[in-house]
């Protein structure tokens, strides 16, 4: 199968809302998940990273305007129905959101709320999925799921929840995992253990994982593949490692320049980027990063650059990243001051 | 659970104590028997006046009186009627009660099954033509005072259908029991005038509860997981929209069986609140007032304590607080 | 010659309404130029009023509430009868040119008398409302912010009133009292604030624990400073909207109590008695209860309009579904 899982093309996701100009959150983006890998999508609020996957799964509301495609399997996702798109999400493809508390429903018990995702889909009888969950519960590491079972989600803390969460997507083996900011709202403490999980029964069910987050230690940790999103668009694909140390792109090293360093001194400033992102409701013609960005010239303020193949397996949205100097240079200089 | 409930009904009984001396105090301090029987009997002796002191206890001062009103309704006395010939006010308060009930109980049912309905309706059918009237019959509904809309049902059916068709298939006003056929036609319209004031408040609650639950990340998580639609309106958004309606729907059910005041004035439909208005403040009859009001008080608080303990039990993460 | 039948450019993947197409990228990309990173900042007022004036119903409400004013004032101005004029000649006609609204029993022009008790419905609500709201505000407030004690207390008072029926207590009040619409406007104030006040009270125990207050705490600033400075601005929305709301309910209720006969006295008037004088003759002259009834209604209705308009102007929910 030299078909990847997932292949999108040019996706754009629009809104529209009364007397508002159009808002572009998405912009074309291509890309594409094998079976079994890990895709990062990072960006900041605002990137677009979160839309696109909900768009795929048809989960956008009806005042978004779609356009591209999205091939999973053989099936253009962007063209099928709501009756038919049911037949993939919590099945082929599952989600996993962001906040637990408020992605349960609060009347119905953890165990009833899993079961009910084996259940639509025909996959057991009510005591079956039951027994089901209870299992699942124990796989992802809830202490006690015989109890648990029956708890409602606010009896639960807040790692358990998401745990949980993970539980129902796998239920039914799906072949895609789309995490959205799963640990994001999450202590500290408890985002390794459920990331840990998320890998886990990522492997246990042999999943390709679609992980998106804008938290980039998270993404070294557990990700092959990793894109960065700027402005609705693809500033920079490569492997993880790649992308750590020889980032490409303006925007990417702004990101990594602004974390705080474990071998930097006390008395390092912070480096944000300055400014801010655009508004997706008045997107400018050129480069959307350029107002920020320090290597900035004047085709920039022009046009937008394409997505070009740097070399094999890492690609940069950029007409300057010939014009950037090593990376390598850049991080002595910083950790030398 | 339970003990949380008896807590709540005993924390009632000192609102329920203040509220009733409050009326009370305000109704005997207006009242003046003496000077009533002075206006309607000239001719009438000191003995006369004396009877009436021992009666009705008027040598005593208020706080007295109200301790002795306490306790003779607490053993279900409601004492003797001022304005009705000594009558004790405990049986001209049932009867009365009763035809209260034929139409507030009808009312309350029809008004919460129909909110049901109309919310559920309009937050399927967003932006139809349908939930455009919708919204347009709530706030019309919210806009006229009950009495209003009473008299526009009397001059509909009463006059001008009459005038059209030459027949009058609603009774305008009184209770007429000969037949159930005449007691269906003369409840007819004092029915609906109690359901359309409550119906426009509980369909709007209901509506926004609906949309705002539509929204919800809960509702959003059913769908990624593949659950039908259908499902997901009667099985998960119902279940969370229903926590506040319920409990809504619970206080309409008590403002109505205690609020038919008007209709019961405008449709001259012998009922409590017709009693309390008549007699109770235009007679200035202290006992049966003070029967009147404390029934609708106590129905208030009941009503209200039902509506706290129901979103209690529907809503797990309150259960337990 | 212009061109007016050329349309302007139109960009079709964005105005497309429908979700799934295959149009390529590239027709979205050439869109508006503007450049929107230096936005000027809306303070949360000009928000406010832009979201108010984009609610079209509000703006009906306001215009319908201006016009009904000017009626109310002025339309007396333009006839020549006097409120409380009795010509008993003329009495109980219908709507004639004379008599735009026709005469009641004993020959008073009705276009006049519907016109005061117009006025007389103006003035309670805007007073009920504004006693109301300054009491709920303030016993909200209170309750919320000092919890304990005080809060226990206030409660208990805000369930005694609930429990009483608003009717009943108004009209033996009323034997007591002389009606003036003062009088009128602080009975049902001091009944109404409840709802208000429990509002005020959930918002302050919602903001109470908030950092702007904590840290205003610690720089040391006084109670009555903390409640109206940092609290109130963030509750005076919802203040506000109640209030609206409460205006129509007062006029609701003191035309209830009028026309039971136990509001004004005559031959001050207001809505509510014109109706109750008007039900004698409702068979022959149903118009006589209508009119008053519909302005009343129409008041009401204006008000909830402008009510709706101010709860979304202040409250915003996000249009977009994302």
């Amino acid at each position: 199968m030299s078909k990847r899982l997932l292949e999108v093309q040019d996706l754009t996701v629009g809104f529209k809302a009364k007397k508002k100009p159009v808002a572009h959150a998405v912009r074309g983006m291509s890309y594409g998940v094998e079976r079994g890998e890990t895709l990062a999508i990072v960006g900041e609020s605002g990137s677009g990273k979160s839309v696109g996957a909900l768009a795929m799964l048809g989960l956008l509301g009806r005042s978004a305007e779609i356009g591209g495609s999205a091939m999973f399997d053989g099936v253009d996702l962007l063209t099928l129905k709501q009756k038919e798109l049911r037949t993939y999400r919590g099945r082929r493809i599952a989600m996993i959101f962001q906040d637990p508390m408020t992605a349960f429903h609060p009347a119905f018990t953890i165990g009833n709320q899993i079961a009910e995702t084996i259940i639509v889909h025909g996959l057991g009888n009510k005591k079956e999925a039951m027994t089901r969950a209870a299992d699942l519960l124990e796989m992802v590491g809830v202490p006690e799921p015989g109890t648990r079972v029956d708890q409602y989600p606010h009896e639960f803390s807040g790692g358990m929840r998401q745990r949980a969460m993970v539980a129902m997507a796998i239920a039914n083996k799906p072949d895609l995992l789309i995490a959205d900011e799963p640990t994001t709202a999450l202590d500290v403490t408890i985002q390794a253990q459920v990331m840990e999980v998320l890998a886990e029964m990522q492997r246990e069910v042999d999943a390709a994982m679609i992980l998106i987050t804008h938290d980039l230690g998270v993404v070294a940790n557990v990700a092959d593949r990793v894109q960065v999103m700027y402005g609705g668009r693809i500033v920079e694909r490569s492997t993880v490692k790649t992308l750590f140390q020889q980032p490409r792109n303006p925007y990417t090293r702004g990101l990594l320049t602004s974390l705080p360093r474990l071998d930097g001194s006390r008395e390092d400033r912070l480096d944000p980027i300055k400014g801010s992102p655009p508004s997706i409701l008045a997107m400018p013609k050129g480069c959307a990063f350029e107002p920020r960005c320090p290597f900035a010239t004047e085709i920039c303020k022009e046009t937008g650059a394409e997505l070009e193949e740097l070399w094999l397996d890492h690609e940069s949205r950029c007409h300057n990243h010939a014009a950037m100097p090593e990376w390598t240079d850049v991080i002595d200089t910083k950790v030398a001051t | 659970m339970v003990t949380y409930a008896l807590r709540r009904l005993l924390g009632t009984i000192p609102v329920l104590l203040v509220a009733s001396f409050v009326m009370f105090w305000l109704v005997s301090d207006a009242a003046d028997p003496l000077a009533q029987l002075r206006q309607s009997c000239p001719q009438c002796d000191e003995s006369a006046y004396q009877r009436l002191i021992d009666l009705y206890n008027l040598d005593q001062s208020i706080p007295q009186r109200y301790f002795n009103w306490l306790g003779n309704t607490l053993t279900g006395d409601f004492g003797l009627s001022t304005s009705i010939q000594n009558q004790p006010v405990t049986d001209i308060f049932w009867t009365r009660a009763k035809n209260t009930m034929i139409i507030s109980v009808p009312a309350a049912i029809i008004v919460i099954v129909f909110s049901a309905i109309l919310s559920i309706y309009s937050a399927l059918r967003q932006y139809s033509v349908g939930d455009y009237a919708v919204t347009g019959f709530t706030y019309l509904g919210l806009a006229m005072p009950t009495f209003f809309f009473g008299l526009l049902l009397q001059v509909f059916w009463g006059v001008w259908w009459q005038d059209w068709t030459g027949t009058k298939p609603f009774w305008t006003s009184g209770l007429h029991d000969e037949s159930i056929g005449q007691l269906i036609s003369s409840m007819t319209l004092p029915i609906v005038t109690l359901v359309i004031i409550s119906l426009a408040a509980d369909t709007r609650f209901g509506r926004a509860s609906m949309l705002e639950t539509r929204n919800s990340d809960f509702i959003r998580t059913a769908r990624a997981k593949g659950v039908p639609e259908r499902t997901i309106v009667f099985k998960h958004l119902l279940r969370a929209a229903l926590i506040p309606m319920v409990t809504v729907w619970a206080i309409t059910f008590g403002t109505l069986l205690g609020g038919t005041l008007i209709t019961e004035t405008v449709f001259s439909w012998p009922g409590l609140g017709r009693l309390l208005i008549t007699n109770g403040i235009g007679l200035l009859d202290v006992n049966i007032l003070m029967a009147v009001v404390l029934f609708i008080s106590v129905i208030a608080v009941v009503f209200n304590l039902l509506a706290d303990l129901l979103y209690g039990w529907l809503d797990p993460r309150v259960r337990y607080g | 010659m212009a061109d007016l039948t050329k349309e302007p450019p139109t960009h079709d993947a964005a105005t497309s309404s429908t979700a799934v197409s295959n149009t390529p990228a590239v027709a979205i990309e050439h869109l508006d130029d503007t450049t929107a990173l230096a936005e000027k900042p809306q303070s949360f007022g000009q928000q406010a009023w832009k979201r108010f004036v984009s609610h079209r119903l509000a703006i009906l409400g306001a215009v319908i509430l201006v016009l009904l004013v000017l009626a109310f004032y002025i339309g007396p101005l333009l006839r020549p009868y006097e409120f409380d004029e009795i010509n008993v000649l003329k009495r109980a006609q219908g709507p004639s040119r004379e008599h735009w609204f026709g005469t009641d029993d004993i020959g008073r022009d009705l276009f006049v008398r519907a016109m005061r008790g117009g006025q007389f419905s103006i003035r309670i609500s805007l007073i009920t409302a504004l006693l109301a709201a300054l009491l709920g505000g303030f016993f909200g407030a209170v309750s919320g912010y000092f919890s304990g004690i005080t809060d226990t207390a206030i409660t208990f008072v805000i369930n005694i009133l609930l429990s009483i029926n608003a009717i009943a207590i108004l009209l033996i009040l009323s034997i007591k009292f002389e009606m003036t619409s003062l009088v009128i406007a602080v009975l049902i104030a001091s009944l109404s604030w409840t709802r208000g006040a429990r509002v005020v009270r959930a918002l302050v125990l919602q903001f109470k624990e908030r950092d702007f207050v904590l840290a205003a705490k610690a720089a040391g600033a006084t109670a009555p400073r903390i409640i109206l400075r940092h609290l109130m601005p963030n509750i005076l929305g919802a203040l506000l909207v109640e209030a609206t709301l409460l205006a129509g309910t007062a006029i609701i209720l003191e035309s209830t109590l009028s026309f039971l006969g136990l509001g004004v006295l005559p031959p001050e008037t207001t809505l509510g008695t014109l109706i109750a004088d008007a039900k004698g003759s409702i068979d022959t002259n149903p118009a006589r209860v209508l009119i008053p009834g519909g302005i009343v209604t129409l008041i009401v209705l204006a008000i909830n309009f402008l009510g709706d308009g101010l709860r979304d102007a202040l409250d915003p929910t996000q249009e977009i579904e994302a």
